[in-house]
């Protein structure tokens, strides 16, 4: 919070603000850049061909982690939702905005690479199949998230609106998992299916976890820079309200 | 499978596009924001040379 | 806060829910009439006679039910803004736990007429059994987990300018779950298959918990103004 002396000239805190941690975004950028490339080059040299599915299958480095991504996202919003209404700090909320944005591009990103890969692999370009249905919903749920927040002007309703819908929502996920799961199956009992099928062989397991450490450090990137980002329009708006 | 190549690519493809897309808009909306802040240092600057307004408020606001 | 206070304080807030609607009347008026002619295009849409009539019934009947409760959720929390009755509601000194409660079972009476008033048009038009038990049970539940979305949902949207398009864009995924456990449950039942539906059956009623508790621990951050 910008600190206001008893005169006109006031600090602008962005001067100070990251004095010790200026390397973060650096490190957690080139860090990403580097393992970004490296899973690239596990992904097409040196993970196996499936025998099944063929090259397409390789499109399942990029959707998996997209998901984990995605769901964990909003996890970071539910995190940040109880703790904004716990505390009424305006960085939890801002953590909430940062995990809202990157959490909707990364949900896209599921259902965009669960489309082409689906296409090869069962003909078509959708398939009401259970984690991509669920994913849609999610989707839909982040859209509602956004207009709720741009529809409320007042920005300490809009920050508490937030995170009322984001703890439903989080709450409600793993029960609409649940229902198009049965749903899909038509069983009662959830009928549990490994990702990729039987345990992957190693090569496409370290592959897999390369690759999601790489989505991992550039989620992380990311995530501090619209952090940043939105500290930044924070302390503007204060700044042009303290003006006027 | 030389068909199945072409959504191999047009996956990582669209995937690393939109990916670079959100890294450059969300680069360039920092410079902006970081533009509009030296601007306002400046005129903080400016204010605080210029003793009229800037000492009148001051000591209206050290008024007890 | 005890429990007796909190019942009297509870039941008052219905009261008045009650005797303002009974005033006015266009609430459960405007849902009823809402679903009926729901109903009337599905019929249209819909082939709601024939053979398979038990799956596309349970369909449309949820979907009827869905809209109307859409309609009515949003319109009270909206009608009670307007004069600034709902300021006076939080000025006093109810606990806004028991205030989502009460909300919820103004709601759920009015609901509950609707649902009346659609199950027995629906048995009558279309001779689906529905005036049984199960499917009686299957409508409450499902009623109940709306009407504890739209009572958590409602007052956001009612204090913004898009009201009527911000609360669907809200329920509607996230009642996803009630949605389909309805529907299914509700086929199951109208083609005999009772134990299948048992679980759906639990699902829903699992949700209802949830949200019920949920409700009542968040309720206070939605009403604020």
């Amino acid at each position: 919070m910008p600190e206001k002396e008893g005169g006109v000239v006031m600090q602008l805190p962005l001067a100070r603000s990251r004095r010790g941690t200026w390397w973060v975004t650096p490190l957690l950028g080139w860090l990403g850049v580097g393992l970004v490339a490296l899973s690239l080059i596990l992904i097409f040299l040196y993970a196996p061909t499936d025998s099944v599915q063929g090259q397409p299958q390789r499109i399942f480095y990029l959707h998996l982690p997209a998901a984990w991504l995605a769901y964990f996202s909003f996890f970071l919003i539910f995190v940040s939702s109880i703790a904004y209404l716990l505390t009424h700090r305006t960085g939890w909320d801002r953590l909430a905005r940062a995990s809202a944005e990157l959490g909707f591009v990364f949900t896209t990103l599921v259902l965009l690479t669960g489309s082409i890969w689906g296409r090869p692999i069962w003909g078509t370009w959708w398939t009401w199949d259970a984690r991509l249905t669920t994913t849609l919903i999610l989707w839909f749920i982040y859209l509602a998230y956004f207009a709720l927040r741009s529809y409320v002007s007042d920005p300490e309703r809009k920050a508490r609106y937030a995170a009322v819908l984001g703890i439903i929502g989080f709450v409600d996920v793993p029960i609409i998992h649940m229902s198009v799961l049965w749903w899909r199956t038509l069983h009662p009992q959830p009928v549990v299916v490994r990702s990729g099928g039987p345990a992957m062989p190693p090569a496409m397991l370290l592959t897999m976890l390369v690759t999601l450490l790489a989505f991992f450090v550039l989620y992380l990137f990311l995530l501090v820079e619209k952090y940043e980002l939105e500290r930044m329009k924070d302390t503007l708006v204060d700044l042009r309200d303290q003006e006027l | 499978m030389s068909h199945g190549l072409v959504y191999l690519f047009a996956a990582f493809f669209i995937t690393w596009i939109i990916l670079g897309a959100y890294i450059l808009a969300l680069h360039r909306q920092i410079q902006a924001l970081r533009a509009e802040v030296e601007m306002l240092r400046a005129q903080r600057r400016q204010l605080s040379d210029a003793p009229t307004a800037g000492e009148l408020s001051k000591q209206l606001t050290e008024l007890p | 806060m005890s429990v007796p206070s909190a019942v009297r304080q509870l039941a008052a807030v219905v009261r008045k829910d009650v005797v303002l609607e009974w005033r006015g009347r266009e609430l459960v008026s405007g849902m009823v009439l809402f679903a009926v002619l729901a109903l009337l295009t599905f019929n249209f849409a819909f082939d709601l006679t024939g053979v398979n009539r038990a799956v596309a019934g349970a369909g449309a009947l949820w979907v009827a039910l869905i809209f109307a409760s859409l309609l009515g959720l949003g319109r009270s929390a909206s009608v009670e803004r307007m004069h600034g009755a709902w300021e006076g509601v939080l000025l006093s000194p109810i606990d806004r736990g028991t205030l989502f409660l009460a909300k919820l079972v103004s709601s759920l009476l009015f609901l509950g007429l609707v649902d009346a008033v659609v199950l027995v048009l629906f048995a009558g038009l279309f001779g689906v059994p529905v005036l049984r038990l199960p499917v009686i049970g299957i409508v409450a539940l499902g009623t109940i987990g709306l009407a504890l979305l739209g009572t958590l949902l409602s007052p956001m949207a009612a204090t913004t300018r898009a009201r009527e398009v911000l609360l669907p864009v809200m329920l509607f995924p996230l009642a996803v779950p009630v949605v389909i456990a309805a529907v299914r449950a509700t086929v199951l039942v109208l083609t005999e298959q009772p134990r299948d539906a048992w679980a759906w059956i639990q699902l829903l009623a699992g949700f209802d918990l949830l949200f019920l508790g949920v409700g009542y621990l968040i309720f206070g951050a939605a009403a604020e103004d």
